[in-house]
């Protein structure tokens, strides 16, 4: 070990840490662990509710929905996204958006929503953008103006 | 009786003020209006880079400045202090963005030579004054939503400099003092594992950005920067940014580094401070730099 040096030392290092970073310890155990399991994320799902409905900029798109069933589809949602074993059978993302004239600012508005509604659930920040990443390419079905 | 009015109309203004939203509900179509400005995620507009573009400290990145959609427009001024052992740095600057695809900026550079000014016969205290205008186009992907692709964002830019002592650096054979640079960004938000990645490629003239001239034919040279997002308003990374050493005779040039932490509070503000490792700097060797960088903006 002596025999290496600093420089060396220091890019096994950032290797070590590199791999430590890419292969996580997620594959194992729960996948919903990080989220309170199922109960968590309708936890967060009320949240988001919550948040919404009390935001200026999403309250409109929300006012006269069955937001019950909303809420509903959206547990189940990220459930399945997440790897939890549950089946999303709900509406097609582009159907259910078609016409409602969501925008970018529309869009990341309800990732704020839903981001401030994770931290109020403690759900960790790197798991928090796990979920995200899963939910951003939706902006191609949703945003359209 | 004016009592008794006002009275009345702070009442007035309570009912109101309760009935207006279900009213508004009521009447609202199913179409919000938009704000004009702000509608982009916390951070994606970058901090302000060294040159008065949306980027890092050191590089541009393909994010356009400002928390502007493609909606929207964005805009920012910006104030950044270097101090390193023998010299220091001030640069100030705007940028605007127009719709997430455009991104113009201007900054002034006005680098200090303190005691080397008089170690040279200039003068203690000289300065060098460099003006950069630059535009930023975007040209392909989206860093933070195409999170199903790895195709990063894409824009190219230009960045067009004139410094104030032309003589002086013709005379030390440093070329002449105005240039554009041109370079390509390629930006990616990794957020499933919170790491940013960009890439730029710059063709440049310059020597020390620009601030000792600019020499000779264009050049090749890369950036990067690798930064951590440890939550939604702290991020941390490190950066480096080739340079062309063309007047090594006179003053050789390292390429640099530096490691940052950014601090975003919310949309209209960061805080940016940084290591900078500046290697030799005129003729002080083994500079290194505190950077202190404050953005304000939309």
């Amino acid at each position: 070990m002596r025999l290496i040096n600093g420089r060396r030392r220091f890019l096994i290092a950032m290797a070590c840490m590199t791999a430590a970073r890419v292969i996580p310890a997620r594959a194992a155990a729960d996948p919903l662990a990080d989220f309170g399991g199922r109960d968590g994320i309708k936890a967060i799902v009320d949240d988001l509710e919550l948040n919404y409905m009390s935001d200026a900029r999403l309250r409109p798109f929300f006012a006269n929905v069955d937001r019950k069933r909303i809420s509903q589809q959206l547990t189940i949602q990220f459930c399945s996204l997440l790897g939890g074993g549950c089946e999303y059978t709900g509406a097609n993302m582009k159907g259910v958006h078609r016409g409602l004239g969501i925008t970018m600012e529309d869009f990341n508005a309800l990732i704020e929503a839903l981001q401030d509604a994770m931290d109020k659930n403690k759900v960790a920040f790197r798991a928090q953008n796990r979920l995200l990443a899963l939910l951003a390419p939706m902006h191609r079905d949703i945003v359209e103006a | 009786m004016g009592h008794v009015c006002t009275k009345l109309a702070v009442v007035m203004g309570l009912a109101v003020a309760a009935a207006g939203p279900a009213l508004a509900q009521l009447a609202a179509p199913p179409v919000t209006t938009d704000a004009l400005y702000g509608g982009k995620l916390l951070a994606t507009g970058g901090v302000s880079q060294l040159e008065g573009a949306g980027g890092g400290g050191l590089t541009p990145w393909a994010l356009i400045s400002g928390y502007g959609t493609d909606n929207q427009i964005g805009g920012n001024a910006h104030f950044t202090h270097i101090k390193s052992q023998d010299f220091h740095l001030n640069t100030y600057g705007a940028a605007m963005g127009l719709y997430d695809r455009f991104e113009f900026s201007v900054a002034r550079q006005e680098f200090d030579t303190e005691n080397v000014g008089a170690a040279l016969g200039l003068g203690r205290g000289f300065t060098i004054t460099q003006d950069v205008i630059g535009v930023k186009v975007k040209i392909a992907g989206d860093a933070v939503l195409d999170q199903d692709r790895l195709l990063p964002q894409f824009a190219i830019g230009a960045q067009y400099k004139h410094n104030n002592r032309g003589a002086l650096l013709r005379t030390l054979g440093a070329g002449g003092n105005d240039g554009v640079d041109f370079y390509v960004s390629a930006t990616k938000l990794l957020l499933a594992e919170s790491l940013l990645l960009n890439g730029t490629l710059r063709f440049t003239k310059a020597n020390q950005t620009g601030i000792l001239g600019f020499t000779g034919d264009y050049k090749p040279m890369l950036e990067g920067s690798a930064a951590v997002l440890l939550n939604r308003h702290w991020v941390l990374g490190a950066e480096y940014r080739m340079k062309t050493n063309r007047i090594a005779a006179v003053a050789r040039e390292d390429d640099w580094y530096d490691a940052f932490v950014a601090w975003f509070p919310n949309k209209h503000i960061s805080v940016t401070v940084a290591y900078v490792r500046l290697g030799n700097v005129v003729i002080r060797d083994n500079q290194n730099a505190a950077y202190l960088s404050l953005q304000v903006g939309f």
